[in-house]
């Protein structure tokens, strides 16, 4: 049988100027949520950073969200203030491609033009951000497959898909084999979003056409809308619309996305803060359920629920954070769970262990995981069939370096490796080889 | 009347002269904070994102320093190239505008019977002609001020062309000609940004020498030995500075130009002295020997720093920090010892009325002080100016004074 190139299915290229000036505000910390620019150009400072660095080291054992939040922000900095897009691709190509020298990485473009509601001064375009990634594309045609970043506050409906046509239906060629610029779609619906939204209805059905891969950010942590107008883009009334098409799931769905909207009101979790304190309310726009009314609208459709829910979803860690405990009580199943059981019932539905991955070393983690792989979906196969190996570099600098990830993932799940690394990317990306 | 020796006039050479020295202390400074925060390279890529930003297309000011080029041009990864050229402008933008047109080609998706997807590329040609392929490249922007700037650039460089297809060397000159032009109103930013950061590190320097300027003006009136030994340094330093006009910005050609008279008949003021100065440098050798950048500009802002504290302790003028002086002596509680000190420098210049200012002043009072925060602040202000100002001023102050001179044949007829 033949094997297929080794692939890391969720990478990040960007650099520090495509994000917006108070990107900060995505520490969970009041202190740097008022001075976020303040605090920027302090971080921004090598030796600086080497300090908080090292006090990090210290506390590591402490083991939280907000820890886990302010790890991934030094790492980016660390990458991203320095370096261009492309600078970034070959820190990781050069580790991936002592696995194969064919490695496929996949880079996710993010729109973050949007995550703040005050208008940044340094951040640049989006598309902009865009035409640097397609310079990658252009240099490493066989290597690099871009995802393209949309956001339905950017462009909506028809306009989306003739805006996204200018990058699946570009490119180029290269020893007789022809390549476009992007081959997939990222969502990031953290930065102030319902993947659910009307507005990327048409953009879903081209998507399900035209077998073009989604990847979607499902995490309680990470990147979120930072912004002061949280209300307005979850308001308690009229509730958001969905593109639900009126089947018993979908209604289901939505029902249960509507009461707990109603609680997070209720615990006053969705509050207009001037500091951007939007920490629980942006878990309802990463919520694994928001994807039920699109698979069952387009059941074609490739859709891969990243992270696994993340590592404190696949096992509870509740009882080391307080807030997570709060949430429980709210939303009580675990992501992972629901992830599982959504893999089940949809077959074109796929989860990564990018991030999660750094939690290999942790034995509950790697079991649960293990466990997740060799559950049996409808039609009787495990799912580790639809399980991709990922890494989420540059977001994991602090906690593992790229090449311990990969051993780590080689090591602690070795009898999945081929599987995850090489049959299933193939499988979703569907590109020709 | 003899203009030369009027008393005014030779108190502002003084002064002028302390600043002037002190100012090159200032401007080395500001220049080592500006290499140390890597300020010129980020505010003439700020600019330059300012120019090229396009918010109907792209940010062309991003894509400009991601050209190979530019980034080539990096020493290392976060440092950007202080000076770009107008040639190397002109050259990196008509190629990002002319490659839109190269790498715009249609794909078009086909699916197999497994699934599997194939792709066919348009395979229509783009001319090679770098005019042909910018004006494509424009075409598949969409129409904003600055499409509209670029096509009036190339409409332009096609009417002066004989063949009327426009001419890459003429697209380029009116392209580095706006660059140019862009270029000399970025300067006066530079440069307003710049006195900012002059008059915080004046203010550093006038704090951490303690240098009271009003304190500094009376001391100098009363001490005729010390005015004339700063108005001869005066002198002899723009006689030097004559020798190369071209070179009065330059702060380095400052610093040897800058000459200390010295007088065995110096009462010893400074409280900031030949020890101090050697405790300094060691600290900046310390710090110089610790830090990782080992380049030549680091380097050469080391030696100019090592001269210009040796300058200033030689001075040996009222400024400095001691126990014994104003403001340190007003809390030090030893009024006996301070008043020892100023009868001491009082009875050294043979001048009684030095011995009263220096004993008063030394003793706290809500007046001293607020002369004191005064006279802070004027030099704080002053030292501001830089360098390059008080040299400047100097030399008109010194050709003013020997204008004035009578010479000595008029003198002996006179008297």
């Amino acid at each position: 049988m033949k094997q297929y190139p080794f692939s890391n299915i969720h990478t990040h290229v960007f650099n520090s100027e495509c994000a917006p000036d108070n990107f900060l505000r995505i520490l969970p910390s009041k202190f740097v949520r008022r001075r976020p620019k303040l605090i920027k150009r302090v971080l921004d400072t090598k030796w600086v950073r080497n300090v908080i660095v090292f006090f990090a080291q210290i506390g590591r054992k402490k083991d939280n969200n907000k820890r886990k939040a302010f790890d991934k922000y030094i790492g980016f900095l660390e990458v991203a203030t320095q370096r261009k897009q492309l600078d970034v691709f070959e820190l990781e190509f050069e580790v991936g491609k002592q696995f194969d020298s064919g490695v496929r990485i996949v880079g996710l473009t993010m729109n973050m033009d949007f995550m703040d509601n005050s208008a940044s001064k340094f951040q640049i375009s989006f598309d902009s951000q865009l035409e640097a990634v397609k310079d990658i594309k252009r240099y490493y045609p066989n290597n690099f497959f871009p995802f393209l970043g949309v956001d339905p506050r950017h462009k909506s409906g028809t306009d989306l898909v003739n805006w996204s046509k200018d990058y699946f239906e570009r490119g180029l060629e290269k020893d007789g084999m022809v390549f476009p610029y992007f081959s997939g779609i990222k969502l990031y619906p953290a930065l102030g979003f319902f993947a659910f939204d009307p507005r990327l209805d048409d953009l879903y059905a081209y998507a399900e056409i035209n077998q073009l891969p989604i990847i979607t950010h499902v995490t309680r942590v990470g990147s979120q809308y930072i912004g002061s107008k949280i209300t307005e883009l979850i308001p308690k009334e009229p509730k958001p619309k969905s593109l639900s098409n009126k089947n018993a799931e979908s209604e289901k769905a939505m029902t249960d996305i509507y009461e707990r909207i109603d609680a997070y009101y209720d615990k006053k979790w969705i509050v207009d803060d001037k500091t951007g304190n939007n920490d629980k309310a942006c878990d309802l726009f990463s919520h694994p359920q928001n994807y039920i009314p699109i698979l069952e609208k387009y059941p074609k459709l490739k859709i891969c629920l990243a992270h696994m829910g993340g590592s404190n979803e696949i096992v509870d860690n509740s009882s080391k954070d307080a807030d997570l405990r709060k949430i429980r009580r709210v939303d009580p199943e675990l992501w992972c769970n629901r992830i599982r059981e959504m893999m089940v019932n949809y077959p074109n539905l796929y989860t990564d262990i990018s991030y999660t991955v750094s939690d290999l070393d942790n034995k509950k983690v790697k079991a649960a995981i293990i466990a997740f792989m060799n559950t049996l979906d409808k039609q009787g196969k495990p799912l580790a069939k639809r399980v991709l190996f990922g890494t989420d570099f540059f977001m994991t600098e602090q906690e593992k370096r790229e090449s311990e990830l990969f051993k780590l993932s080689q090591i602690e799940l070795s009898a999945f490796h081929d599987t995850i690394t090489r049959d299933n990317p193939q499988e979703f990306l569907r590109q020709p080889l | 009347m003899n203009f030369a020796d009027n008393n005014i006039l030779l108190l502002l050479i003084s002064l002028v002269f302390i600043y002037a020295v002190l100012s090159i202390l200032v401007s080395i400074l500001t220049e080592a904070w500006n290499h140390r925060s890597k300020i010129r390279g980020i505010f003439l890529k700020d600019s330059i994102y300012k120019m090229l930003k396009d918010p109907l297309n792209k940010d062309y000011g991003y894509l400009f320093y991601n050209h190979i080029t530019i980034s080539g041009l990096k020493s290392a990864p976060d440092k950007l190239p202080h000076y770009i050229s107008s040639r190397m402008f002109a050259e990196v933008l008509i190629d990002i505008i002319a490659q839109q047109a190269v790498h715009n080609r249609k794909v078009q998706v086909i699916l197999d019977e497994t699934g599997n997807k194939q792709y066919q590329l348009d395979t229509t040609e783009v001319s090679s002609d770098i005019i042909k392929r910018f004006q494509l490249g424009l075409n598949t922007m969409n129409t904003s001020p600055f499409t509209d700037l670029l096509q009036s650039f190339l409409d332009k460089s096609k009417n002066e062309s004989s063949e009327n297809e426009g001419d890459y060397s003429k697209l380029k000159a009116h392209i580095e000609q706006w660059f140019n032009d862009y270029m000399d109103r970025v300067s006066g930013w530079y440069k307003t940004k710049q006195q900012r950061k002059f008059l915080v590190v004046g203010f550093v320097v006038a704090i951490s020498l303690n240098v009271d300027s009003l304190h500094l003006l009376k001391v100098l009136s009363l001490d005729d030995n010390l005015k004339d030994r700063l108005v001869a340094s005066a002198e002899q330093t723009v006689d030097n500075l004559k020798k190369d006009s071209t070179m009065r910005s330059d702060l380095g050609f400052l610093l040897q130009s800058t000459t200390i008279v010295k007088s065995k008949d110096d009462v010893n003021y400074t409280a900031f002295d030949s020890i101090d100065a050697a405790k300094i440098q060691r600290m900046i050798h310390k710090l110089d020997s610790s830090s990782r950048i080992k380049n030549g500009i680091a380097k050469k802002e080391i030696r100019q720093l090592d001269s210009a504290i040796n300058m200033v302790a030689e001075l040996n003028v009222p400024i400095g920090w001691s126990r014994t002086v104003a403001p340190a002596s007003w809390w030090s509680g030893n009024d006996k010892q301070a008043k020892e000190v100023s009868f001491s420098i009082a009875q050294n210049s043979k001048n009684p009325g030095l011995i009263d200012y220096m004993a008063h002043r030394n003793s706290w009072s809500w007046g001293n002080f607020f002369k004191y925060l005064l006279g802070i602040a004027i030099s704080g202000v002053s030292l501001s100016f830089g360098a390059p100002f008080w040299f400047d001023i100097l030399t008109k102050f010194v050709n003013v004074r020997r204008s004035g001179k009578i010479p000595e044949g008029d003198k002996s007829s006179k008297s």
